[in-house]
């Protein structure tokens, strides 16, 4: 764009990337978003991932673990080197990959980098100056160190599952784990905050950061409200101990809701004088006398909202002051034309040459944005880079390396055999509301995605 | 470890009213930068008015929101509004980094703090701002909160139970993630800074950044055309992954592995290894009620103890369901020093350090009282005399 530094904040910062699944590789996807060279590192029989979830389109290909939508979303911005970190080959080349880059990142278990002799105290005599970030579960320390942890484990773990849930339920888990990515995110403020103290002369550090130390930030004013009265809150579905109402309240068609969120008897008072009931503004003038009524608040504004489109019944009330929004699906977060004027997609392509949107860098900057600098590369696909014109090695000792399987431009192990995901069980259990038969076409017309006609008709013949 | 924090020569203007925008400012303190809470007189910041409190009784010397938002931070008051509070906040710019924003684009165009304005006499100067819906588009001048954030990210569709209203999760999660990503913005801002020779502005939705969190229901969309639904406690790639009851409470029992053989081993249940409707993640799910009442004659025989310390013996990434109490006794946390007492007005409360403790201020420093450092910052920064600072309070600028 005009008058835009085509210069990415973090150019310059070279970033070694042992992570894997998703808090890891979300830090670095943010990294790489912002302008750091980001190699991410599989081993030739332990590729990250890319087999999992589906294929785009539902066709998995000739190359299937080229084609998780999963692994592309979570590993865009970044290079690609396979190495075996066992072998003492694939060791060499690490540290020399390790002696010119800024950051060593990775989320093993703490036993895995030690194990290798890969770890910081090793590597700090090929590079004094190098952030080692390690993001475990549970820390480096401690009695459950080494205890499994995946995202959704460390939200139950939080005290956030034992906080959400509807009113006289049990405790419900979140839809989306969201402990990977806020362990991430505090992962690259990690990685920031020691590159701002090296800058000032102080040099490498090894930081340990255990995820489940990151989520809790998240019940920060839960644990003050223990501590000032020795009570953990009700489960309270969607009401707020502030804002009353609030509520998701049901829209004209199947399955569609506004979110309504009431923060001053001003808000309220608006709100019933737009549906026309200004007798319950009278009847519930205060916060408190709303929270004690809410069945009777709710029964009045679901008639009005449930008659109307969520998009109108949320445009209605903003435009009287009231917070609400439609509870958007997937599908109308992808189409949302206020994030298309913002500019918050971007197209990235995928390895049969389509493209599709993701949403972009986390924050806007107006001089030097962020932005998705490549797509999820393939297996390998940096190695003559790496190797060749970072490290200089020269097309034999390649060679070597590739007949010694330390590395490779596909997975070394038996992968397997990828069918394309049964759209129709994904129907009966309720993991999928609807499967849009237009989607190819509405990315088009909206994003002007490229998308050639499928290969095949799996997505429509498996309904 | 030991060492300067990364931000101790760095100062931050945080003139914010939000979850989300407090929290960033609050971030930057905790990396040592000197962050000032700029309020309103008298008023203060309406997250003053919000809880929890001692006892539920409202003050705005002792909300546990304000407590947390604001640890690490010093405090001013000061009318943006007026002439004179204006002007003063430009002599605080003068020495400052960071402006944190929270207002909406009319507000800021009101109060003057518009990054345009700012910037033509402070090009050096990084400008956040964190809002519901961001600084452009059309739905930039929309109120929000939290649920208004994870419904229209597209979070709140895909959580709850089927059949049912979508369910908010407990808290400010995605203000708070918000917040996160505005504090990445602003320190990669200050890194660039030097190369391009000026500051700039960082602009931060609080619905993009959940729609972040939400972007795998996304990709079911573009790649396949899937619209996401509710399943409830469960996982949508197979089961059991969810939270069960169990003696004295309920835990999370996950296991992702295509064979069930090990629950088995684990639970004494052959049904386990051997029923044809147990077969794969997929088929599980669909038969997730009757694996869940097997599941539940197990669990409820036992404690959550012996439950996670089984699973996690035999590799099974099994967790506890924990709550707030349990979490301050929590043996890996309080090994680790996750946990610092704070006094303030409202009494001593114990919270979580910053995860990044290594790069954080050695103690926190509590929220400040409603201006409780206007003369030291007006006179130190702002070079005013005991006689003008006199002057300003009695007209109600500070």
């Amino acid at each position: 764009m005009a008058g835009k530094s085509q210069r990415l904040p973090l150019e310059g910062i070279r970033v070694v990337d042992l992570t894997r699944v998703w808090a890891g590789p979300y830090a670095t996807r943010i990294l790489g978003d912002l302008g750091a060279e980001v190699i991410k590192i599989e081993a030739p029989f332990l590729p990250d991932g890319r087999t999992g979830g589906y294929a785009l389109d539902n066709e998995p290909g000739d190359d299937p673990w080229e084609s998780s939508g999963i692994y592309q979303k979570n590993n865009r911005s970044k290079r690609s080197l396979t190495l075996d970190l066992r072998q003492p080959e694939g060791q060499d080349v690490f540290k020399k990959l390790v002696a010119i880059s800024d950051v060593v990142i990775e989320n093993y278990s703490p036993r895995v980098m030690p194990q290798l002799g890969l770890d910081y105290a090793h590597l700090r005599e090929v590079n004094p100056a190098l952030i080692f970030v390690s993001l475990p579960g549970f820390g480096a320390s401690g009695p459950q160190k080494d205890w499994l942890a995946y995202g959704t484990t460390l939200d139950s773990h939080s005290g956030l599952v034992s906080l959400t849930g509807y009113q006289d339920g049990p405790p419900h888990r979140m839809a989306i784990a969201i402990g990977d990515p806020v362990g991430g995110m505090y992962g690259v403020l990690a990685v920031m905050g020691a590159l701002f103290r090296r800058r000032a002369g102080d040099g490498g550090s090894h930081l340990d950061l255990a995820q489940s130390e990151a989520l809790i930030q998240f019940v920060g004013p839960f644990f003050i409200d223990w501590s000032m009265n020795g009570r953990m809150p009700d489960r309270a579905g969607n009401r707020d101990p502030d804002y009353a109402p609030q509520d998701c309240f049901p829209c004209a068609g199947d399955d569609e809701w506004v979110a309504i969120s009431v923060t001053s008897d001003v808000e309220w008072r608006s709100l019933c004088g737009l549906i026309g009931e200004s007798a319950l503004a009278l009847e519930y003038p205060t916060a408190r006398d709303r929270r004690a009524s809410h069945e009777d608040v709710v029964r009045h504004i679901s008639r009005w909202t449930s008659v109307r489109p969520k998009m109108d019944v949320a445009a209605a009330l903003q435009a009287v002051g009231v917070p609400a929004g439609p509870v958007n699906t997937s599908r109308d977060v992808v189409f949302d034309p206020h994030l298309a004027v913002r500019g918050a997609f971007e197209l990235v392509s995928h390895p049969d040459g389509s493209t599709r949107p993701q949403i972009g860098p986390m924050a806007h900057l107006s001089e030097t944005p962020g932005r998705v600098t490549r797509p999820a590369p393939r297996f390998g696909a940096d190695n003559a880079y790496v190797l060749g014109k970072l490290l200089g090695l020269d097309a034999e000792r390649v060679a070597e390396l590739e007949a010694l399987k330390v590395i490779s431009d596909q997975p070394l192990i038996p992968l397997p055999d990828r069918q394309p995901i049964k759209l129709e069980r994904w129907l009966q259990v309720g993991t999928a509301v609807r499967v849009d038969p237009e989607y190819r076409e509405l990315l088009r017309e909206q994003h002007g995605a490229t998308i050639p006609e499928p290969t095949t008709s799996s997505a429509r013949t498996a309904l | 470890m030991s060492g300067a924090t990364p931000l101790s020569r760095c100062r931050v203007l945080d003139v914010s009213e939000s979850v989300g925008a407090s929290y960033c400012a609050r971030l930057l303190g905790d990396m040592g930068a000197d962050v000032i809470k700029v309020e309103r007189p008298a008023l203060g910041d309406p997250t003053r008015r919000r809880g929890p409190f001692p006892g539920g009784v409202p003050d705005l010397e002792m909300s546990g929101l304000f407590l947390w938002l604001n640890l690490n931070k010093r405090g001013v008051t000061l009318d943006l509004r007026s002439t004179a509070g204006s002007s003063l906040f430009r002599s605080l710019c003068a020495s400052a980094d960071v402006v944190v924003t929270s207002q909406l684009a009319s507000e800021l165009e009101v109060l003057g703090l518009t990054y345009d304005e700012l910037s033509a006499r402070f090009p050096l100067l990084v400008v956040a701002s964190v809002t519901g819906f961001g600084l452009s588009g059309p739905n930039a001048e929309y109120a929000s909160t939290e649920i208004i954030a994870a419904a229209t990210s597209g979070q709140l569709f895909i959580q709850g139970d089927r059949g049912q209203p979508p369910l908010k999760t407990a808290g400010q999660p995605f203000e708070h993630a918000a917040g996160v990503h505005a504090a990445i913005g602003i320190l990669s801002a200050l890194w660039v800074r030097d190369a391009i020779g000026r500051g700039q502005l960082v602009d931060v939705a609080v619905q993009e950044s959940a729609a972040h969190f939400t972007q795998m229901a996304m990709t079911w969309y573009t790649h396949l055309g899937v619209i996401q639904g509710r399943i409830g406690s469960r996982m949508p790639f197979g089961h059991p992954f969810t939270i069960l009851p169990c003696l004295d409470g309920y835990v999370a029992i996950t296991h992702l592995p295509q064979s069930t053989e090990m629950l088995t081993v684990l639970t004494g249940i052959q049904a386990f290894s051997s029923d044809p409707r147990f077969l794969d993640p997929l088929d599980r799910l669909q038969h997730a009620n009757e694996m869940d009442e097997l599941l539940m004659q197990w669990t409820m025989q036992h404690t959550k103890d012996e439950i996670v310390q089984q699973g996690q013996q035999l590799r099974m990434a099994f967790d506890y369901v924990n709550e707030i109490p349990e979490l301050l006794e929590d043996e890996q946390l309080t090994d680790r020093g996750a946990f610092e007492a704070i006094d303030f007005s409202g009494g001593t409360v114990t919270v979580p350090r910053p995860p990044f403790r290594m790069l954080a201020v050695d103690s926190m420093r509590r929220a400040p009282r409603l201006g409780e450092h206007n003369w030291d910052v007006f006179s130190d920064l702002a070079g005013c005399g005991g006689e003008e600072l006199f002057w300003l309070e009695a007209a109600g600028v500070i």
